[in-house]
């Protein structure tokens, strides 16, 4: 055995107790930033589960809910904007937080998409999952219901389709507020506001190819768009948000911390 | 049979030994410029490891753009900064062993005290929890009010503690201390040097209040206009400045030929600060002749280098390159 076996430089320091010393892994950022969004994201959720469900009660025993669907029309339709409130703060918040603890902006990226996915399913599933508790509640009432987009009686694929169209309509709005903020820091105030419409181009694809609401796409691209399966719809906003992605990360990558 | 051995990687392939010291810190024509506007200017300094060096400089100076900087909180416009022998701007292994906390604290104000430690102990890979329970005690911080809730005195007391607890390598204080009263700021002294005993590293320390810190600083960096006016250990600094008191023409006669920064006429009385060694004969000679001969305050010498009045002094070969190592 020779000197150079013995004495092989291991690339790894460790503290006086013989513990390894090193950056925080990904998994200890990534949770950061999720739970720090669910922190308030799960209370909204919660409070307007909560009310919706105290709404019910008195129209279940008075009142009459044939034809439209409240959770859809009041609950799921305003959830992307909170998504864009997460995505904002994704720098002045977290990214400020991480880097000043010793973490780099690299990380604070990787750390950022992972809270995406997992609050976009999270979003997703909320969105769907009420949905399928108000058809038990129609179903209980023998009322009946239309979602807006005709279907008038959504089945589990129907239902499951809504939501994964949701989580990809969420982590685009995510995306378009992170990319947002980025442009504020990165390009200072001016071209930052000039950047605003580009940073919503994700949000806004998201919109036109997906139809949140009843899984296809929403009427205004009849005609203009091609008949495209909705998988490739889907695909193609994934691909977007992707690009959106990298560019926000791209852009998060040289931002500055203030005096 | 591998060893592991207590080093760290550099980009150069290099290996560095543990930071037990505390890492060194060098610049080499260091420029960040904000617009036109030159925060740093060609500055250029060594800061040996395991050192507790203050970085003094007037509003404005460049301190605090220069410490956020050596932490990778901002990318500096050309020029190096090495620390422990790589650049540290989104390097992960420097930048998890640099801790810099400032006057803001950068806490999110909706974070509790308690959230606040849990993060740096979640974070900071050397973080002592029981030391950092210590402190909050010490500094009577509430755990569980916001950060936005904190008097601008708890809100130091925290930044502190953060500081401190983080155990960096590298750990640098840009003020922190500025809203605490007397008693803590007293306290926190006395803290920094007990754990720095213990668990030595390398102390950046910014601060107006100069007098208080002077006793505890082993190096001095002053800064002036984006640049490094001087840098000296502590202990030369105050030997090199002299403060003569006596008969105006006695003391006339042995500074003749000397840099003053400073003259005060008290009726027949004179008394001149002199910046430059102040060698045995010429003590002896001003003692002969009844001067009194002193160490001016590092504070006094500070105003007296930095006052608009001595900018010559700031553009003077003489100290603007001084480097320790």
């Amino acid at each position: 055995m020779t000197d150079e076996t013995m004495t092989e430089v291991v690339h790894q320091t460790f503290d006086p107790a013989g513990r390894p010393v090193g950056p925080p892994p990904l998994s200890t950022t990534a949770a950061i930033t999720t739970i720090g969004h669910i922190g308030w994201l799960g209370w909204v959720w919660l409070t307007v589960a909560v009310l919706y469900g105290v709404a019910m009660i008195p129209i279940s025993i008075f009142g009459d809910l044939d034809g439209n669907s409240p959770w859809q029309d009041a609950v799921g339709g305003w959830q992307q904007w909170l998504f864009y409130g997460a995505g904002i703060t994704t720098v002045p918040t977290f990214a400020k937080m991480l880097i000043t603890n010793g973490v780099t902006r690299a990380q604070v990226s990787r750390s950022s998409i992972i809270a995406m996915v997992i609050l976009g399913v999270l979003g997703g599933i909320f969105v769907a999952g009420g949905l399928a508790v108000e058809g038990l509640i129609y179903d209980v009432n023998d009322w009946s219901r239309e979602l807006r987009g005709g279907s008038t009686a959504p089945g589990f694929a129907t239902i499951v389709g809504i939501g994964a169209d949701s989580v990809l309509v969420l982590c685009a709005y995510f995306v378009a507020g992170w990319l947002s903020v980025a442009g504020f820091y990165r390009l200072g105030w001016v071209v930052g506001a000039l950047f605003v419409p580009v940073a919503m181009v994700p949000a806004a694809f998201s919109e036109l190819v997906l139809r949140v609401d009843v899984g296809t796409r929403i009427d205004v691209l009849d005609g203009v768009a091609p008949d495209l399966p909705s998988a490739v719809w889907s695909l193609s906003t994934v691909a977007v948000i992707a690009v959106a992605t990298l560019g926000a990360t791209w852009m998060t990558s040289e931002i500055e911390l203030d005096n | 049979m591998t060893f592991p051995i207590a080093t760290s990687p550099t980009s150069s392939g290099q290996t560095s030994t543990t930071p037990s010291g505390g890492f060194v810190v060098e610049t080499s024509g260091l420029h960040v410029h904000f617009g036109r506007v030159r925060a740093i200017d060609d500055l250029s300094m060594r800061v040996a490891g395991g050192t507790i060096c203050g970085i003094l400089g007037r509003n404005g100076a460049g301190k605090s753009t220069l410490l956020s900087t050596i932490a990778a909180f901002r990318r500096p416009t050309s020029g190096r900064i090495e620390v422990d022998g790589d650049a540290p701007f989104e390097n992960a292994r420097l930048m998890s062993e640099i801790c810099l906390v400032r006057e803001s604290g950068d806490f999110e104000k909706g974070t509790t005290v308690g959230q606040v430690l849990e993060l740096g102990e979640a974070l900071r890979p050397r973080w002592d929890a029981g030391f950092a329970e210590r402190l909050v005690e010490r500094f009577a911080l509430p755990r569980r009010m916001k950060a936005g809730k904190l008097s601008r005195g708890q809100r130091a007391a925290l930044a502190v503690t953060v500081g401190l607890a983080s155990r960096a390598p590298l750990t640098m204080l840009d003020e922190p201390h500025l809203g605490m009263d007397a008693p803590s700021r007293y306290a926190f002294y006395e803290e920094l040097l007990a754990d720095y005993a213990e668990h030595p590293r390398t102390i950046l320390l910014s601060t107006h209040h100069i007098e208080e810190v002077a006793s505890i600083l082993e190096d001095v960096v002053i800064i002036h206009r984006g640049r490094v006016l001087m840098h000296r250990s502590a202990e030369d600094l105050r030997s090199e400045g002299v403060e003569l008191t006596g008969p105006a023409e006695a003391v006339d006669a042995v500074t003749e030929g000397l840099r003053t920064l400073s003259e005060r006429h008290l009726g027949r009385t004179k008394s001149v600060v002199v910046f430059e060694p102040f060698d045995g004969d010429r003590a002896r000679r001003a003692t002969e002749a009844g001067i009194d001969v002193g160490p001016i305050p590092l504070q006094d010498l500070f105003v007296h280098l930095t006052s608009d009045t001595n900018d010559a002094t700031s553009n003077n070969g003489d100290t603007s390159d001084e480097t320790r190592s």
